[in-house]
């Protein structure tokens, strides 16, 4: 087993480690070469031919040749140059583009590779043959006629996301990404997690509810925690200070616990609110209701605060429940559970390392998503085994896995013994398989439970109890009718118009989502944090100071 | 023997277009022609496309104008959206709109027109030109170069660039304005307005001087058509459209969305641009001039008070009776130009210029969109029908210029008629013939969506149509 | 002072880039000043330029047999040929329409679009006749210089006019070189 050795760039020795390939040890050394079709999360390919190096009197792609001892690396001359400016020119003559338009224009590694180049020209015909444009899909946009068949898309949809989506057809110049067998992108089996859309270098998947929002310059980029779901995978959020909005959101490739690895929900659900936003504080008389100040509703809310008792949903963060519990000193109670059927015994990277998964009643497509991934890629890889409990044929249909009743699963507990390294997902469990699982010590358990911060709920000692009393204070973005029944006096602390505040007395109007600074914990007991990136259309509460000695309105 | 008088390219005009003017035996205009020599065909290659490129592809159907075309392409979008622009995304809008007719107006007046009016029409073709007239007239030139990048540099400050911006979406804009781009744009607002009222005076006193000559050019009946609002007052960017008679009377009004109802668009075997009429009317009744003589003869009134002032005089200058002549559109186009300015002003300083409020995203929720705004040379119509995913099934593209093709046609064959007498053809008297068109401003790489040719031709046929000799001028 | 004599001319293009070139503000009149002259440019009345022409600045693609025979003429006139603008440049925002065959290009623009009343194509031999396929300029003659853009920044112009004027061949790269 080799150990570091050197190799010789551009006439200088050089440390090398084994593993990598040239390209990985130029750019250990800061030296520069060109590439398009690599990138840092996926295995290399070699389709661009950008990356050329001399090597041994040989023109080699360094992103796929392992850095060997004792080899002679040339990065830059003239050969090389004219090699690169040929395949940059049939990359860019190969299919139709149109900078002026396109929305990612200075923001496009192909481009950026013109500028570099110092292309001013093209010296092959083009513009010749139509490409297809496939807006078949609800969130992504797909535009042939951009696409530089680096195939990260392939090697994101099928190595990091385990979706295997994607794919080629036909040959040559004709090569097109495919979905499924050459299916409309929005009918195939696409989860629409959006792995595809983040590592393409150009504007061939585009995300459509983000397009032409803000320019490079214009965009902050936020490092945060996705709060969609209890997951909490990794996010930078793309928001734009000029229109107070948030564009896009992207996984970071680097960051635990899914490192980029994102899904429909936290990617794209996160930006369309179909709800009423509430800016109103509201009270409500008889049948009349009334929009009236914030400070009104908050002087009502205090005046009867003594009297009642406050329930809160997951949504909220760890600081909103710390000032809820200083308000409400044993008055405070969750909405829903907080106590799992069986606690966890797994952290998410252990999916990484099982044999056998077992998931009970859990479509990871739909739900989950960054984990779905994690699972499929891992069955794929012939490494594990899946089992899925109560699951209707649907779910996850591409994968060998063994759909079973409860009833037949509770049957075939030996096949847990066979495992090493098993792992069961669930929300909710049935007592048979409570009593199942509990009895087996070597299993791994990863309790999915339905609201965000429902562990934060636990670690401040917030205890599930049904609604009762005839004063009542909910908080809350996921309160649901079917919570409450008819208190006489009901104050709504929320940040949408739904079935409830329109029982309530008072309603409050609360900062939401990208809103909210704060932290809050995932389903493994991690701290994440959130930070606020747009300001709220309205004065409106805020939770985690509420009725605070110095008054500081958001 | 017939003459064939070739007029090709028309310069200090946008786009491509050549006049061929036929004289029978004596020397008298038989026939002319004003070819529109240009075709792109954005209506068929937007086939296909996702709805929201469409403010970004059809901009470049003119380099002058890019703004009506971006701002006309973000209202249609804005209904295939189907949700509600916020009030400042509107303000924004309309600031960049009015930053491109100050622009536009400013650069025609001084740059494309301003040689005749200053150093006259029969001057030395060499020198007659922006360049003769930074010579002739450095202070003047000097103001000119200000007017149109005061007019760029609004667009610059809010939208990000001059030409072809990226900055309306569906469902608003991109961008809202900072604190200190306004304040750099307001403070220049009175200088600007003073420069295009040393224009003012240019126009009147050439008018003046060749008060004759000036109301007999090219001056013939029409119908007019601009969009208005508030009940008759002038207006530039959202109103419903108006269409009054050769006698000045309001003949309908109609919203922008039904324009199909209204106009119809004839094609002629020797040009690319079409010929639009009101349909009630028919052809050739119903034919209408839009731009600013269109519009200060459909309109009662224009919206603020300098402006006003000068609006006021001008329905004055055929006796109360709508103008006719195409040198009006001049001093009309002048008086626009103040509009937009103090119009800019008044966005300015509005309570929500500055707000963040600006985008109002989401889904596609319609199969079909309009857009109208006014165009420096006159109503613009975008028209886009999309699937239920938002890409672009069909478009139809009414442009500004287009609505005048017919004016222009009388315009070159009513100026023809009345210079040229007999075969000895001054160059001063074609670059009369230019400069009737010139009076409407065409952009015609928006009309025709879709060094010259060949210099000035004389070519003589006889009367079988054989090629007999030709003489060319340089 | 020597002269260096500039003719332009705009084929298939919008005219953004000749208004680019106006953007150039006060530097146009600075340029003027150390010689620069605009001989045919469709914004002077010259309609052909001079043989021996320094610089002869194309903007748009050639999409018609007159934009061709244009192009040509100012290739044999000017000592130097400009490409200025994507549409010069690259082909442009027009060859959209090459992928469609004139036939059903004309057949939109003037028979079925919605407002056309009883249309034909125009058929006149005044006007060009469409290529099959928009090219870009250097498809057609000999390009020595390329300004890319839509349009090339006004910076960029007044580089490349100002270098050709002090004798020195100029070089785009950095905010100078752009694609949109």
């Amino acid at each position: 087993m080799d150990s570091k050795f050197t190799i010789t760039l551009n006439g200088k020795e050089v440390e090398a480690l084994p593993d990598q390939t040239i390209l990985d040890v130029a750019r250990s050394h800061g030296v520069h070469i060109p590439a398009l079709c690599n990138h840092k999360a996926l295995v290399p390919r070699g389709s661009c031919r950008l990356c050329v190096v001399e090597e041994g009197g040989r023109v080699r792609a360094s992103c796929t040749t392992p850095a060997e001892r004792g080899m002679k690396i040339v990065t830059d001359s003239p050969r090389l140059r004219a090699a690169r400016e040929v395949v940059l020119q049939l990359i860019f003559t190969g299919r139709n583009h149109y900078c002026m338009y396109c929305e990612v224009s200075g923001n496009c590694e192909l481009q950026d590779l013109g500028y570099e180049f110092g292309m001013d020209h093209f010296t092959f015909p083009t513009y010749e043959n139509r490409f297809p444009v496939d807006n078949s899909h609800e969130f992504i946009l797909l535009d042939h006629n951009r696409c530089v068949l680096c195939g990260r898309c392939i090697r994101a949809c099928a190595d990091l996301a385990g979706h295997n989506v994607l794919t080629e057809k036909s040959r040559g110049y004709r090569t097109l990404i495919a979905a499924d067998l050459d299916i409309p992108l929005g009918f195939s089996s696409c989860v629409s997690c959006g792995s595809c859309v983040q590592v393409c270098p150009t504007g061939a998947f585009i995300e459509k509810r983000s397009a032409y929002q803000g320019k490079k310059e214009q965009i902050k980029i936020v490092r945060m925690a996705c709060d969609m779901c209890p997951v909490g995978c990794a996010v930078d959020v793309h928001g734009n200070p000029e229109t107070n909005s948030v564009v896009k959101i992207h996984g970071d490739w680097d960051a635990p616990p899914t490192f980029g690895l994102m899904c429909r929900t936290g990617r794209y659900l996160s930006l369309f609110d179909g709800h009423t936003r509430l800016t109103n504080a509201k009270f409500r008389q008889d049948s009349k209701v009334l929009d009236i100040a914030l400070e009104g509703a908050l002087n009502l809310f205090a005046a009867r605060m003594d009297q009642g008792t406050a329930y809160v949903d997951g949504s909220l963060y760890n600081e909103e429940l710390a000032r809820l519990k200083e308000l409400f000193p044993g008055q405070l109670f969750s909405l829903h559970p907080v106590t799992p059927p069986l606690p966890s015994t797994a952290r998410i990277r252990d999916l990484g390392e099982a044999d056998l998964f077992v998931l009970f009643r859990l479509d990871l497509d739909r739900e989950y998503g960054a984990l779905g991934s994690l699972v499929k890629k891992r069955v794929r890889s012939g490494a594990a085994r899946l089992v899925l409990v109560d699951g209707s044929p649907e779910v996850f249909e591409k994968l060998p896995a063994e759909r079973l009743s409860s009833k037949a699963f509770l049957a075939r507990l030996d096949m847990l013994e066979g495992a090493a390294a098993a792992v069961a997902l669930y929300r909710d469990l049935g007592d048979k398989e409570k009593e199942a699982l509990e009895k087996r010590e070597g299993l791994r358990r990863i309790w999915l439970h339905g609201e965000t911060n429902t562990v934060g709920l636990a670690r401040y000692g917030i205890e599930h109890a049904p609604v009762k009393g005839d004063t009542v204070f909910l908080f809350g973005g996921n309160l649901r009718e079917s919570d409450v029944g008819n208190p006489a006096f009901l104050v709504c602390f929320t940040p949408y118009e739904n079935g409830v505040t329109k029982k309530a007395a008072v309603v409050v109007p609360t900062l939401k989502g990208f809103e909210k600074n704060g932290t809050l914990f995932n389903l493994e007991g991690e701290l994440l944090t959130r930070a606020a990136v747009v300001t709220p259309p309205a004065p409106l509460a805020d939770i985690a100071k509420l009725l605070s000695p110095t008054p500081e309105k958001r | 023997m017939t003459k064939k008088i070739t007029i090709s390219p028309v310069t200090r005009i946008e786009g491509h277009a050549k006049v061929t003017i036929h004289l029978d035996d004596e020397g008298r205009v038989e026939r002319t022609y004003f070819h529109v020599n240009q075709f792109r065909g954005y209506e068929k290659f937007t086939e296909g496309r996702f709805y929201d490129e469409l403010p970004m592809i059809t901009p470049r159907i003119c380099g002058i104008c890019p703004v009506s075309h971006h701002l006309a392409a973000a209202k249609a979008c804005d209904e295939i959206l189907g949700r509600p622009v916020p009030r400042t995304a509107a303000l924004l809008r309309e600031l960049i709109h009015m930053g491109q007719m100050i622009q536009s107006h400013a650069m025609h007046f001084f740059e494309l027109a301003g040689p005749d009016l200053v150093l006259g029409w029969d001057a030395d073709p060499a020198v007659r030109n922006v360049v003769g007239l930074v010579r002739a007239n450095p202070e003047l030139a000097l103001k000119a170069v200000k007017l149109r990048k005061y007019g760029q540099t609004i667009i610059e400050e809010v939208a990000g660039r001059r030409i072809h911006p990226s900055f309306a979406i569906p469902g608003g804009v991109n961008a809202s304005l900072s604190p200190g781009s306004r304040d750099r744009i307001l403070k220049q607002v009175d200088e600007m307005i003073a420069y295009i009222r040393e224009g003012v005076s240019i126009i009147l006193a050439f008018i003046e001087a060749h008060k004759e000559e000036c109301d007999a050019f090219a001056a013939f009946p029409s119908a007019y058509m601009g969009l208005v609002k508030d009940g008759g007052a002038l207006e530039l960017y959202d109103g419903i459209v108006r269409m009054a008679g050769r006698d000045g009377r309001v003949l309908d009004e109609f919203a922008g969305k039904y324009y199909l109802s209204h106009i119809a668009e004839k094609v002629d075997d020797w040009s690319y641009l079409k010929f639009p009429y009101f349909k009630p009317l028919g052809d050739p009744e119903g034919h209408y001039r839009v731009g600013p003589l269109g519009r200060f003869n459909a309109s009662d009134r224009i919206g603020t008070p300098l402006a006003q002032e000068e609006f006021g005089k001008f329905k004055t200058m055929n006796g109360g009776k709508p103008v006719e002549s195409s040198v009006y559109y001049h001093y009309a186009r002048l008086i626009e130009a103040v509009y937009a300015l103090e119009r800019a002003r008044e966005i300015l300083e509005d309570g929500d210029i500055l707000s963040r409020d600006v985008l109002n995203p989401g889904p596609v929720t319609n199969e079909e969109g309009i857009g109208v705004i006014e165009a420096p040379r006159g109503t613009l119509f975008h028209h886009y029908w999309v699937d239920e995913r938002g890409t672009v099934k069909k478009a139809n593209l009414i442009v500004a210029t287009g609505h005048n093709n017919w004016a222009m046609s009388q315009a070159v064959d009513n100026v023809a008629r009345g210079y040229i007498q007999g075969h000895d053809i001054p160059e001063g008297v074609l670059n009369r013939v230019e400069g009737a068109i010139r009076c409407y401003d065409p952009c015609l790489s928006c009309s025709t969506h879709a060094i010259g040719r060949m210099p000035v031709v004389v070519e003589v046929y006889d009367h079988e149509g054989a090629f007999v000799a030709s003489r060319e001028r340089a | 002072m020597k002269t260096v004599k500039i003719a332009s001319t705009w084929c298939e293009g919008c005219s953004g880039c000749h208004m680019s070139f106006l953007d150039m503000d006060e530097r146009l009149v600075e340029l003027i000043g150390k010689g620069l002259e605009l001989t045919a440019t469709p914004i002077t009345d010259l309609k052909i330029p001079p043989l021996g022409t320094d610089i002869g600045i194309i903007e748009g693609s050639v999409a018609t047999d007159h934009h061709e025979e244009e192009v040509k003429e100012l290739r044999k006139r000017c000592k130097l040929i400009v490409a200025l603008g994507d549409c010069a440049v690259f082909g442009g925002i027009h060859t959209m329409r090459n992928y469609f065959t004139v036939e059903e290009l004309l057949e939109r623009g003037y028979v079925s679009t919605e407002s056309t009343v009883n249309g034909t194509p125009p058929t006149s031999p005044e006007l060009g006749k469409l290529l099959p396929k928009v090219l870009a300029v250097n498809e057609v003659v000999k390009v020595d210089f390329y300004i890319p853009g839509c349009p090339p920044p006004a910076d960029a112009i007044y580089h490349v006019l100002n270098e050709l004027i002090e004798g020195r061949m100029p070089k785009l790269e950095g905010k100078l070189l752009h694609y949109d």
